[in-house]
């Protein structure tokens, strides 16, 4: 009951690409009817134009199943001011709500196989989990890379001409977690970080890297 | 028939939908509709699609002592007996404008034992899924006979922390009325329903 299906007439029914695309969309379900330009922006999504002779194609073309997931709405979200009343200011609905954390808390693992709350969590990772978590990635191998040089030339080739530069280099590696935790810190409040006890270990890591490297 | 009787406007899924009486036929149906442009060769048309329909239903003088019974009930049992005792369950599905458009269903959610009884698998063959059971009622408030609180079934089964009922409401839902309408009764209370 989450997913609504629909078929207008004003969006194109066929298409050749027959890949899954997922697009945000933060405005009434009566109104999507016109939204379609609004909703996919690419250039390949243009409306064909029927006033315009079409040349014949041989590809292969696929009908189109639009589907509009509706779970999304007992989350927290910004409500737009109407643009006649330029007064009205963004509204925050359901605040403090989150879809995600409730479902975690949850002992029903049954919410998991649900395909609405599928289809939820495989945007939410595609539109921001995965350059999040990739950045994040990325990071930490840069610094066990650096860290892996740094013991080589330090403790192995005992080459402690360049070490200040390597501490330096080593501590820019932890630049990115220790951002990170600060962020967590000012979003959460003081009182939410330091319940979860994950918190206390990645702050250890950050603090006791740096710690470690110029205490030697 | 375009209607502006306000009354009714807490049926609306969102506030651009229109309310259409249909009651002309021997089937009076209350309507909710949305308006959209249609594109035609002539150009723009209105042109209106249905959201959801409610069938009324003429009260009938039976009908309306077992109601006058119901509310007269002193506890629960009883309530629960006078459901078991009518040999036609249908009565409670139907919409009555005397019940300010809403069914004795929806009224009894109240009770986890009625609302069992009667959302039964056994009852299947009196469901009409056509028209919703299920959708956002009109109740008066018990200190002010002016004032109206708007709620669903599921908000008064949780309401009461009748569990069971908002079980037997959810899997009536799923099964009969499953459709991007009924994800509106869900609205407020999802999270409650999660939580416990």
């Amino acid at each position: 009951m989450f997913i609504y299906q629909f078929d207008f007439d004003e969006w194109p029914s066929t298409h050749e690409d027959d890949n899954t695309y997922i697009r945000a969309y933060n405005g009434s379900l009566f109104e999507i009817r016109s939204q379609y330009r609004n909703i996919f922006t690419e250039p390949r999504f243009e409306l064909p134009d029927e006033n315009l002779a079409q040349e014949v194609s041989s590809t292969k073309m696929y009908k189109i199943s639009y589907k509009l997931n509706i779970l999304q709405f007992v989350n927290e979200y910004i409500e737009q001011p109407d643009p006649e009343k330029p007064l009205q200011k963004q509204k925050f609905v359901n605040k403090h709500i989150s879809l995600i954390d409730h479902c975690t808390a949850s002992p029903e693992l049954n919410l998991f196989i649900s395909s609405a709350l599928v289809h939820v969590l495989d945007f939410k990772w595609k539109e921001y989990a995965v350059k999040f978590h990739s950045i994040g990635c990325l990071m930490h191998f840069c610094y066990m890379g650096l860290l892996f040089v740094y013991i080589y030339e330090v403790y192995i080739k005992f080459n402690l001409e360049n070490k200040l530069l390597m501490d330096i280099i080593l501590c820019c590696g932890l630049l990115y977690p220790l951002f990170y935790e600060f962020y967590q810190l000012k979003r959460y409040g003081a009182r939410v970080y330091f319940t979860d006890l994950n918190n206390f270990n990645d702050a250890a890591y950050v603090f006791a890297g740096i710690t470690n490297l110029f205490s030697q | 028939m375009v209607h502006a009787m306000q009354s009714i406007n807490y049926l609306k899924v969102d506030p651009s939908n229109f309310v259409f009486f249909n009651f002309a036929g021997p089937k009076k149906l209350l309507q909710i509709s949305q308006s959209f442009w249609k594109m035609t060769k002539a150009g723009p048309e209105t042109d209106y699609e249905s959201i959801f329909s409610l069938r009324v239903n003429d009260i009938t003088l039976r009908e309306l002592l077992l109601f006058q019974s119901l509310y007269v009930c002193g506890t629960q049992t009883d309530i629960l007996n006078m459901v078991k005792d009518q040999p036609d369950p249908r009565v409670f599905f139907k919409t009555f404008l005397e019940l300010d458009g809403t069914n004795m269903v929806t009224i009894l959610s109240f009770d986890s034992r009625a609302m069992k009884v009667l959302l039964d698998e056994e009852m299947s063959h009196y469901f009409t899924p056509e028209y919703p059971l299920f959708y956002k009622s009109k109740i008066q408030k018990t200190d002010n006979k002016d004032k109206f609180f708007y709620r669903s079934a599921i908000d008064m089964a949780i309401e009461n922390n009748q569990l069971t009922a908002a079980a037997c409401i959810i899997h009536y839902i799923t099964e009969f009325q499953n459709n991007y309408v009924s994800s509106y009764l869900f609205q407020n209370n999802l999270i409650k329903l999660m939580d416990r």
